[in-house]
């Protein structure tokens, strides 16, 4: 049926637009790229962690995988993803079940304007009144699927106009059992705009934008302590935001501003303050030597289209992270997931490369980086003397702006290390102090503060132009929590297609013998122009993973994973 | 003209921004009297929860409030399901059922807490979130009264049996045929429950934790049996199972039957009634 939708759409854009395109060059002249993934999992039973048969619900065998084709000729883009999670992989939510074309798009565009109908994703500025994306790893997708229209009227101006509701798993739009969003974003370049400013060595660029859902439903009932209530409920719920970026010899100073009306929720238990998000960023490069400072406050700026949903979906904006994001397995432990409820930030951080043929340099250089990042929670007083903060169906607190809590959600401080030793041996050391704030961060409010040191050495040998070795070394040394943790990898990359790695994280500290457990893993993989097959074998330690401060739960397995990967 | 092209598409964002802010003036919330009955159905809230669950004490207080505020017509029943529905080596009880797996898988659960109402989508979905669920709950209890459900239950402690005895009077007629379950419920079962919400308990664990409502088993499999293949609003069916207990943590002096009558027609099998009664135990 999609397919039909599609091509109807198709041959009315090709009536709509009718820019003299002979059916023969519509599809012979056309470019056609697209992607592949699939990520299959064969789990089995392992006593040691607990995991039987029941545990895996009946079905070990899980899979998760798309195919994504773009169609491109001259001014018009046409394209749709398949998707198929039969049953999804552990880990993600099982209403992802099922198969389908949940992504097809028709796009029109030339200087003057560009017209997309189907599904898209957008962002305004940073985000922070609306962004939808995809993210694989997190199984997150809030696509809009209506119209989008950007006007170009001049150089330097660029307006953009989005209507649609957002894709949440495969629940069809029906009854209004989600919102329609609409928002306008303008984004100006003042130094493409004004002749004067063309050549001037700052660089400015400013914007706007305003947002509303609609969501039906005037009143709910809603049991709070001893009573029932009739909460009264904004139908319309809007948000709007400004901008500024200037730039001058290598210095760059990014803000954004967002407020929100009153959005009674239960992400904020239906209290009816109104938000507000703040996010500085100021950074200065040049050559060897990099430095920035941000900084952010949030106060009550979840804005979902589905008033009830508490989950991962249906955001309509996005509140950036600030603090930094790991690959090595033990400093990714512990990772930050923003706090919509309210938080308040800063992250500092300073890059500087010793030149070469220096005492401290030596014969390649050497690069040294220092980052701090903290999150607080902001300071939240009583409305009045006799409503408890957060009370429901009342404003729920009162704060200053940018004021600070004294609660730590979040501390990091990093200090690497980048060294090449010769031609053939390079290395990265990390030292890492992290506070986190699990009965926080992930909701488990039994859970102390969680003090860790990390340390990471990284050391990769070019033993010649096709092979190459790499081992990592880390140590995680914490008295809370599981306690610590030991982890090795070794990896050999033969160039161009195959790498081989056996890795080891061991929880030598943990309190419980019976948890001290090994979760190995023994990885191969080829690679073929732009293919890629990955087998691994060992186990998968409970935690989560987060990108860009959105996170997903990952619970332990063990067993076979293949992911393939493919572009075209 | 000029003025015209510039001044229409700033009248035109003016209006759209204006229409699209609701901002509300206090108070925001005002307080709902006792529910009037009268002539109103009986409505299932299946709550889906987990010992492990944190938020689920606090759904669980929200669905009892409910239960209370619609003056009984509300007929709760704990499905433990999910993974924090597992036991481990601290969260000891094991209140899993087949039956709860499956409904978990069938109505896509996903996570708790969350319930079904009545089995009837809201909006598109069958699961509903605990803020939504008064809202679904206020659409069944729109429809009109459908059945009249009368029954009665005993445990026969020398054979372990539990009888139930169910009469329905249809009264309006159904497409097709009708279904019928019966759900076996025990109350006061004690264990460790996590908590996060100081409003419903202790944290981060609510010990001893009373498990009421608890759905054991379904007398007459995972989705019933078939009460009739064709209504007729002037017969009045009778229906008998029988059901022997085989697990020796129940208590026969907490058990309740929950009898639902079922509208096969609609593909979740939309529950059309429902009863409780307390299962009484023979010879007391």
């Amino acid at each position: 049926m999609k397919k039909i939708i599609l091509l109807c759409i198709g041959m009315a854009a090709v009536g709509l637009f009718p820019a003299r395109l002979p059916a023969q060059d519509f599809l012979k002249n056309a470019q056609i790229t697209g992607s592949f993934q699939a990520d299959a999992a064969l789990y089995q039973t392992d006593a040691a962690m607990g995991i039987n048969s029941q545990s895996l619900n009946g079905q070990p065998i899980r899979m998760n995988g798309f195919t994504e084709v773009n169609y491109e000729y001259k001014n018009f883009y046409a394209g749709m993803r398949f998707e198929a999670y039969l049953p999804p992989l552990l880990g993600y939510d099982a209403q992802y079940q099922g198969a389908g074309v949940p992504y097809w798009y028709v796009k029109y565009k030339n200087d003057l304007l560009e017209i997309t109908a189907g599904n898209f994703y957008e962002q305004f500025a940073q985000g922070m009144t609306f962004r939808t994306y995809q993210d694989w790893t997190l199984g997150y997708d809030n696509s809009m699927r209506g119209l989008r229209v950007k006007f170009m009227p001049s150089k330097g101006i660029t307006i953009t106009g989005v209507y649609g509701f957002q894709r949440t798993f495969w629940i069809p739009y029906q009854n209004n059992n989600r919102g329609i969003v609409k928002g306008l974003d303008a984004d100006f370049n003042l130094n493409d705009i004004f002749n004067a400013l063309a050549n001037a060595k700052l660089k400015i660029t400013l914007g706007g934008s305003f947002v509303s859902d609609y969501q039906a439903g005037k009143t709910m009932i809603y049991p709070v302590g001893d009573k029932v209530y009739t909460f009264n409920l904004p139908e319309n719920v809007a948000c709007y935001g400004g901008r500024l970026n200037l730039n001058y010899a290598g210095v760059n100073f990014y803000s954004e501003y967002a407020h929100k009306i009153n959005d009674p929720s239960q992400m904020n238990v239906y209290i009816y303050k109104p938000g507000n998000s703040i996010l500085f960023d100021l950074s200065y490069s040049r050559k060897n030597f990099g430095v920035e400072i941000k900084s952010k406050w949030i106060d009550n700026f979840s804005y979902k289209s589905n008033r009830s949903y508490t989950i991962n979906g249906l955001d309509i904006n996005y509140l950036p992270a600030i603090n930094k994001e790991h690959t090595y397995a033990l400093a990714s432990m512990y990772p930050y997931a923003t706090q919509t409820t309210g938080e308040v930030g800063i992250a500092a951080g300073v890059m500087y490369t010793i030149p070469k043929n220096t005492k401290l340099g030596g014969k390649n250089g050497l690069t040294i980086a220092v980052d701090f990042s903290q999150v607080n929670s902001i300071k939240k007083t009583p409305v009045n003397d006799t409503t408890p903060i957060g009370q429901s169906g009342t404003l729920g607190y009162a704060t200053n702006f940018y004021s600070v809590g004294n609660e730590v959600y979040w501390q990091e401080t990093q200090v690497e290390i980048s060294k090449k030793f010769g031609k053939k041996v390079k290395g990265i050391f990390d030292y890492l102090y992290q506070t986190y704030n699990k009965a926080v961060v992930q909701g488990h409010p039994e859970d102390p503060l969680i003090y860790s040191q990390i340390g990471i050495a990284d050391v990769t040998y070019n033993v010649n132009k096709k092979l190459s070795l790499r081992w990592e070394l880390q140590g995680l040394w914490t008295k809370q929590d599981n306690g610590n943790w030991a982890a090795g990898l070794m990896e050999i990359t033969i160039s161009p297609k195959w790498f081989f790695s056996v890795s080891d994280q061991w929880n030598y500290g943990n309190s419980d013998a019976s948890k001290q457990l090994h979760y190995y893993n023994v990885a191969a993989g080829f690679v073929y122009n732009t293919s890629r097959i990955q087998l691994s074998w060992g186990r998968q330690r409970e935690g989560i993973i987060c990108v860009g401060g959105v996170c997903r739960y990952v619970p332990q397995s063990s067993g076979l994973t293949l992911t393939v990967t493919s572009s075209f | 003209m000029k003025l015209f092209r510039i001044l229409l598409p700033v009248l035109l964002l003016c209006s759209w921004i204006i229409t699209s802010c609701d901002k509300l003036d206090p108070p925001y919330a005002a307080v709902k009297t006792q529910y009037d009955t009268t002539n109103k159905p009986f409505v299932l809230l299946e709550e889906y929860t987990g010992h492990k669950c944190n938020n689920c004490p606090l759904a669980t207080q929200k669905a009892h409030k409910l239960a209370d505020y619609y003056a009984g017509r509300v007929i709760v029943m704990e499905v433990h399901a999910t993974n924090l529905a597992d036991p481990d080596p601290k969260y000891t009880l094991d209140l899993r059922t087949p039956e709860g797996a499956q409904w978990c898988t069938d109505f896509s659960i996903g996570y708790v807490p969350r319930a079904l109402v009545n089995r009837t989508p809201v909006g598109g979905s069958y699961p509903v979130n605990s803020d939504q669920w008064a809202a679904a709950i206020e659409l069944q209890m729109l429809k009109a009264v459908k059945t009249g459900i009368s029954a009665r239950s005993t445990y026969n402690n020398d054979t372990k049996e539990i009888t139930a005895d169910v009469t329905v009077r249809f009264r309006r007629k159904l497409s097709s045929s009708a279904g019928i379950n019966l759900y076996i419920l025990e109350d006061s079962i004690v264990g460790l429950q996590s908590n996060k919400d100081t409003a419903a308990g202790p944290t981060p664990e609510i010990n001893p934790y009373y498990f009421n409502e608890t759905f054991r088993a379904s007398m007459n499999g995972t989705y019933g049996e078939q009460l009739t293949a064709s209504v007729d609003t002037t017969i009045t069916y009778t229906y008998t199972k029988k059901f022997t207990v085989t697990n020796n943590d129940w208590d026969p002096t907490q058990l309740w039957l929950v009898t639902t009558i079922t509208d096969p027609a609609t593909s979740s099998g939309e529950i059309i009634g429902v009863k409780k009664v307390k299962i009484s135990i023979l010879g007391r």
